[in-house]
């Protein structure tokens, strides 16, 4: 069933850079109570950079709609809540674009309620606000969703816990587990620095440096946002299209 | 220039309303070689509890050995069909289940061949940074030079072989306690 490649390369695949001390969490933090039992005791092992760790899905745009970009126009009315934009740019360590990711979001309603059933705060779901967006970067690595400014919502990390204003980000950059795959983007306000899951270094470190942080504009209306996924060396081939090169399509 | 990388997150309780649109659980569509496997198990926490809000994701070579992605400049075919990409959540009970083929050996660093085996990343509310880690095929005598599953100590491997039955291979994952799941990083 299986046979072997005829080009045994002896290459040795460019490696990923290590991450800057202090600007990835544990994944063992007290504070934020659920991590306590769902966190490895043992040390991590190192793996070596193989094919398997440089590869990873392709996404083509036949898998997205044309309104998934914009959670104010998936539905028949309007949803209830101040339009912001979200935009920015996915880049790898050396600030190069990374083009044609998928990014995928979700969050809760201009209330603080995600249609989820196990969402039990008491604030209104919107008929017309499901919460979730997906887009592909463009060949500047840039995205662009439209949606309204999510409110925030009690959670029951501690008493009278509050969860800031946040979205969610699901990043799928050149390889299939390179990190993070999942970010947050914050409202900036104060409540963000009291989350127990925004790791202390997060909030001292890259979440400032790096802009993970919903600024709305003057206008209100759009907040900008960049991205990092890590960096090899080396990147790999792509089409300007983002598909498979022709010669092993 | 250098920038940091972004600072991870958990996804939450609530990822369903944004990752559920590409769950895919069955990677063998039609023209894609191999026979048909089962591959299912349960994710538990350090309590032995069920892990009730999970998602995996596997990414796997075809069964010829080729990645559908064009690092892999290697001359085993590929199949249209095939991407190689599964995602589904975990049940009430913390199982999850894909259908797939056993993919071929790809290349090792420096030459030779890695076992098959089928990459993995966990990620779930109460965990900040997603977890990695691999499935290997049991009774697979390429597992013995393997240069990853050869790099994890001997007592710990065993939880990176899935385990064949009847209908399926199974592959549980502990997150923390006794048979704590082997995790990478790189």
């Amino acid at each position: 069933m299986t046979s072997r490649p005829s080009n045994l390369s002896a290459k040795l695949l460019a490696g990923y850079r290590k991450y800057d001390r202090g600007t990835q969490p544990d994944y063992q933090h007290p504070p934020y109570a659920s991590t306590v039992k769902r966190s490895p005791a043992q040390p991590l092992i190192v793996l070596p950079t193989t094919l398997s760790e440089v590869t990873g899905p392709i996404f083509g745009f036949e898998r997205i709609r044309p309104n998934d970009f914009d959670l104010t126009k998936q539905h028949a009315g309007e949803p209830i809540g101040e339009r912001i934009v979200v935009t920015g740019r996915l880049l790898d360590g050396n600030a190069r674009a990374v083009p044609h990711a998928l990014i995928e979001i979700w969050q809760a309603n201009a209330a603080g309620r995600y249609p989820h059933p196990r969402d039990q705060h008491n604030a209104p779901t919107d008929p017309n606000f499901t919460g979730a967006g997906r887009t592909l970067t463009d060949d500047q690595g840039r995205y662009r969703f439209v949606t309204i400014r999510p409110g925030e919502y009690p959670w029951r990390n501690h008493f009278n816990a509050w969860r800031p204003a946040h979205i969610h980000f699901s990043i799928f950059g050149p390889a299939f587990a390179n990190p993070p795959r999942h970010a947050d983007v914050f409202s900036g306000r104060p409540a963000a620095r009291l989350r127990p899951h925004v790791h202390e270094h997060s909030q001292r470190g890259s979440t400032q440096a790096h802009g993970v942080d919903l600024r709305l504009g003057d206008d209100h209306s759009r907040a900008g946002t960049r991205l990092q996924v890590r960096h090899r060396a080396a990147r790999p081939r792509r089409n300007p299209d983002g598909q498979l090169p022709q010669d092993i399509a | 220039v250098s920038l940091q990388t972004t600072s991870s997150q958990t996804v939450g309780p609530f990822f369903h309303i944004g990752l559920t649109w590409l769950f895919t659980d069955n990677l063998v569509a039609a023209g894609v070689a191999g026979d048909p496997v089962v591959l299912e198990g349960a994710i538990t926490d350090g309590d032995g509890q069920p892990v009730i809000d999970a998602v995996v994701e596997i990414w796997q070579a075809n069964s010829h050995g080729r990645y559908a992605h064009p690092e892999d400049t290697g001359t085993a075919p590929l199949e249209n069909a095939w991407t190689g990409f599964g995602r589904i959540a975990t049940d009430e009970n913390g199982r999850f289940r894909f259908t797939t083929v056993k993919p071929g050996r790809v290349a090792a660093p420096g030459g030779g061949l890695q076992a098959p085996h089928i990459n993995v990343t966990i990620f779930m509310r109460g965990m900040l940074r997603q977890l990695v880690t691999r499935i290997y095929f049991p009774a697979d005598p390429a597992n013995d030079e393997d240069p990853v599953l050869q790099s994890v100590p001997e007592s710990r491997r065993a939880t990176l072989v899935a385990n064949a039955d009847a209908n399926a291979l199974t592959w549980n994952v502990r997150l923390q306690g006794e048979g704590e799941t082997v995790f990478f990083e790189y």
